[in-house]
């Protein structure tokens, strides 16, 4: 007999009983605790979706709040013009209400200027030699024909587009526009030399006119320098040479070498009746330096080799000028104006403004208006209310109780759900601290709880329209937070989820002005330095990186002053300026002990130098100091943070320009219902400890802990089951075992119903 | 009737007959493409090309946020909903700060993940790593 007590098991061989399905039977009975847990599984499973739907939702809500509370949401405004073929308007948030009256007489144009009728637009030409355009040096050669003319212009990148029109198979014209609009934007030409191509193409005409104008004389163009030959000013390649006349008399001037200092000497030398002189003028912040030759009268200037035309003295007349270089010419509210260009950017506050057309005699006229945009406030408001409610729908979904099945929602009754729906509805029902009293609630802006007690938001759209035309800057306290100031020398920054908005004043006392940090030099600057000097900059102003400038050679203090403000590095961190004891003085832009730099010269400090010296100059700001509300803060720069962990003020930052220390005014912060909600939220949804986020983990424990217990509990089982197999196979083998030894006593003692008794 | 450009139509098409593994990158390519945007807009002052940016990230981070499948993914989606909210949190706090920082925070986070779901889109296109896939693809139900 093959029993076997190992994997493989007979069924009920010997006691003719279905053991397999005895054993089953067992188990079952023993696993009904497991369906149990399944059953909790798969609740805690449908509260895990539902809280993740909300969740979700609540992301989505708290989106809907921000377009309410976002800086621009109540400042939003229209802009309208009642001609729209006169100009058109747009207008940004900045833009403040009010009706405008434009009035356009002459539109901004762009420079045109073209060659006199070519043959061909592709057979050489045959013209070879330099012209300068807008500055910039352009040279042909004798193979070029008129495209590649106008591909070399457009080369030069001088603010020129150079094209060729073909009017016709033999009429062809290189046509010059300026890429942008206006009369300080026309483009300047000039032939060099004896070369002449410019003049040769019918650009521009062979006579010349005064270009710069001054009482009894003449002025040249602008330079960067007065020691310095012209021609490497200029950056020419070939710069002319001859001999001009000015009032008839011949002077010499190669402007290859001659600077405008020497050119005063030669002028002033050539007995011509005329005093030349350097003048300096400002432009952009940097020095610049122009020639003026004045007589008696107004001088004859004869020119040579274009040299005058060079200098800017005197300007050729154009050959064909298709379109003249105009400003625009407009008047808003009858005050006139010029622009040049057709786009006015901030004009008027906040708008941008295109012209279209314009009439000399009978200025085109437009009304513009801007308007507060309260269609966008309401949009956000409404978006509000909706998200609001979609919230609590979303709750019901999984938080209810059917008073006649008795089904619950896999979230009912549960705590963090009960908190949440109590506290949102708490939060909208409230009044907002410091708001006047006819408007600290949503109730008077036509926003109430929905009356049949469903927990919702009704909205009476004409309630709202009321407030938002009427008392705009209210609405937007009873939704967003906000602060103010009673003192122009504070700015009330941001405040956290964490300050305490009381709505009440609350004091700034500062007890130290935020500095720059400032370098001055230990001499001043008397005399023109005679070598390039290199002043190296580093610290944490500088993110510790080391910067160099070299100032150049024969810089007067002022010349340094300005080649610092204009380097585009340095200008970015501080400002260059000179003490009432005229030494250099180099001020961070920015406040604070952040705001530390060092600064050093390779020269020892003189009267012909920077001043700067050979030692390490290492300077640093201070943070602004002080108490609001009494509760300690932290500076930094010019902003005052309150410290986290306060009563009121924890996060509360503002800015203090004051440059005295003591009580300087008072700041208060109201926060609005859509801000409550929001950190209302916040709370709830924190990734780290919010109410919402630890219910999810929770249930996912308690989820994992299930599935471990049913595993561990099938294996049990399974094991359970081997025993109950091997016990029956043991019981099998004690009855074939007792069978065989009946067997043999019946034999014995003749009574074969001993058998039958055993079930054999 | 409304014009439909190709990119439109070729668009369309690839979210028709992407898989959801390629769903999430391609989601996460638009958040990233629109907090970018909105970084610049933020920089050149134009508030309102900020917050249109920055809502529609918003919103994609929301959809992503929804759509995983909490039930299959176990541990990872609950993490992953947390790093969701806590992302979208910050954009929400960037757009109405005006927080360059707190965008380029997120963008990172973003980008990250982006990665790690390109590299789990890959695994389910190449049928060799198909254990990989599958984990990944109960994260987000398709």
């Amino acid at each position: 007999m093959g029993l076997s007590t190992s994997g493989i098991n007979f069924s009920g061989l010997v006691s003719g009983m279905d053991t397999e399905a005895l054993i089953q039977q067992i188990i079952q009975v023993e696993s009904r605790r497991k369906t149990i847990w399944s059953t909790q599984q798969s609740q805690l499973t449908q509260r895990l979706s539902g809280l993740q739907a909300l969740q979700a939702q609540l992301l989505g809500f708290q989106s809907a709040i921000s377009q309410v509370t976002i800086q621009t949401a109540f400042k939003t405004a229209t802009a309208t013009s009642s001609a729209e073929s006169v100009a058109r308007v747009t207008a940004t948030a900045d833009a403040i209400p009010g009706t405008y009256l434009l009035e356009v007489s002459q539109l901004a144009t762009n420079h045109k200027i073209g060659t006199s009728a070519q043959a061909s637009a592709d057979t050489a030409l045959g013209l070879s030699g330099s012209f300068v355009v807008n500055g910039k040096q352009v040279t042909v050669a004798a193979s070029d024909n008129l495209r590649d003319i106008a591909a070399r212009i457009n080369d030069a990148k001088a603010g020129v587009t150079a094209s060729v029109l073909s009017v016709s198979s033999n009429e062809h014209y290189l046509v010059l526009t300026a890429q942008n609009s206006g009369a300080v934007n026309a483009i300047s030409l000039n032939d060099l030399g004896s070369d002449n191509v410019l003049q040769s193409l019918g650009l521009v005409s062979g006579t010349t006119s005064i270009k710069n104008a001054i009482t009894n004389g003449a002025q040249s163009d602008k330079f960067a320098d007065t020691s310095t030959a012209i021609g490497t000013l200029l950056n020419l390649s070939g710069a002319p040479s001859g001999t001009i006349q000015i009032n008839g008399v011949d002077i010499a001037i190669d402007l290859s070498t001659d600077s405008l200092n020497s050119l005063v000497t030669k002028i002033n030398n050539a007995g011509a009746g005329v005093t030349a002189s350097v003048v300096t003028v400002n432009e952009n912040g940097s020095t610049r330096y122009r020639l003026q030759i004045t007589g008696a009268s107004t001088p004859t200037f004869t020119d040579n080799e274009h040299i005058l035309e060079t200098l800017g003295i005197l300007k050729a007349g154009y050959g064909n000028e298709l379109v003249q270089a105009k400003d625009a010419q407009f008047k808003i509210d009858n005050m006139s104006l010029t622009s040049s260009s057709n786009t006015l950017t901030n004009i008027i506050q906040g708008t941008t403004i295109t012209l279209l057309d314009a009439d000399a005699t009978n200025p085109k006229k437009t009304t513009i208006t801007i308007a507060r945009d309260t269609g966008s406030v309401k949009n956000a408001i409404k978006g509000f209310v909706q998200a609001y409610n979609d919230t609590i729908d979303l709750i019901k979904k999984y938080d209810y109780f059917d008073t006649e099945t008795y089904e619950t929602g896999p979230l009912f009754g549960n705590a963090t759900i009960n908190a949440l729906t109590a506290e949102l509805m708490a939060v909208v029902s409230d009044t907002v601290a410091g708001a006047p009293s006819d408007m600290s609630m949503l109730a008077q802006v036509g926003i109430t709880l929905d009356p049949t007690g469903s927990g919702k938001l009704v909205l009476k759209e004409s309630d709202l329209d009321n407030a938002l035309n009427n008392r705009l800057g209210d609405v937007e306290r009873l939704f967003r937070v906000m602060g103010s100031t009673s003192d122009p020398r504070l700015t009330y920054v941001i405040a956290t989820g964490k300050t305490k908005a009381t709505g009440t004043p609350l004091t700034v006392e500062i007890t130290q002005v935020a500095t720059q940090a400032q370098a001055v030099a230990s001499i001043a600057q008397t005399q023109a330095s005679t070598a390039t000097e290199r002043l190296t900059f580093n610290g944490t102003l500088f993110g510790n990186r080391e910067y160099s400038i070299t100032l150049n050679a024969g810089n007067t203090i002022d010349d340094t002053i300005a080649q610092i403000n204009a380097d585009a590095t340095l200008s970015r961190y501080l400002v260059a300026s000179k003490d009432e004891n005229g030494r250099l003085v180099l001020t961070s832009k920015q406040y604070g002990s952040k705001a530390a730099f060092t600064v050093v010269s390779d020269q020892a400090a003189a009267n012909n130098n920077s001043g700067i010296g050979t030692t390490v100059l290492s300077v640093q700001g201070q943070d602004v100091a002080g108490t609001i509300n009494g509760e300690p803060a932290t500076g930094d720069g010019q902003f005052l943070t309150g410290n986290s962990g306060n009563a009121t003020t924890d996060g509360l930052q503002i800015r203090v320009t004051a440059t005295t220390t003591g009580i300087i005014g008072t700041v208060t912060v109201t926060r609005g219902i859509a801000d409550q909600v929001f950190q209302l939220i916040r709370r709830f949804t924190d990734s780290i400890n919010g109410a919402l986020t630890d219910e999810t983990k929770t249930i996912q424990q308690q989820i994992d802990e299930i599935k471990q217990r049913i595993s561990a509990f099938d294996e049990a089982m399974q094991r359970r089951a081997q025993d109950l197999r091997a016990q029956f196979t043991r019981m099998e083998t004690a009855l074939n075992k007792m069978r065989s030894e009946a067997q043999r006593l019946a034999a014995i003692m003749g009574q074969p119903s001993l058998l039958s008794n055993l079930g054999a | 009737m409304t014009l439909t450009s190709p990119y439109d139509v070729y668009q369309r098409a690839q979210v028709d007959t992407a898989s959801p593994a390629k769903l999430v990158v391609m989601l996460y390519d638009g958040a990233i493409r629109f907090l970018k945007q909105g970084q610049t807009a933020m920089q050149q002052g134009n508030r309102e090309k900020q917050n249109h940016c920055l809502v529609r990230a918003q919103r994609i981070i929301t959809e992503l946020a929804s759509s995983l499948d909490m039930e299959a993914g176990g541990d990872i989606a609950a993490n992953l909903m947390a790093l969701y909210q806590f992302m979208h949190e910050q954009l929400v706090l960037a757009n109405l700060q005006d927080d360059v920082d707190k965008v380029q925070k997120v963008r990172e986070m973003l980008e990250s993940l982006r990665e790690a779901w390109a590299q789990v889109e890959i695994a389910v296109r190449e049928p060799s790593s198909t254990v990989v896939a599958s984990g990944a693809e109960v994260l987000h139900a398709a």
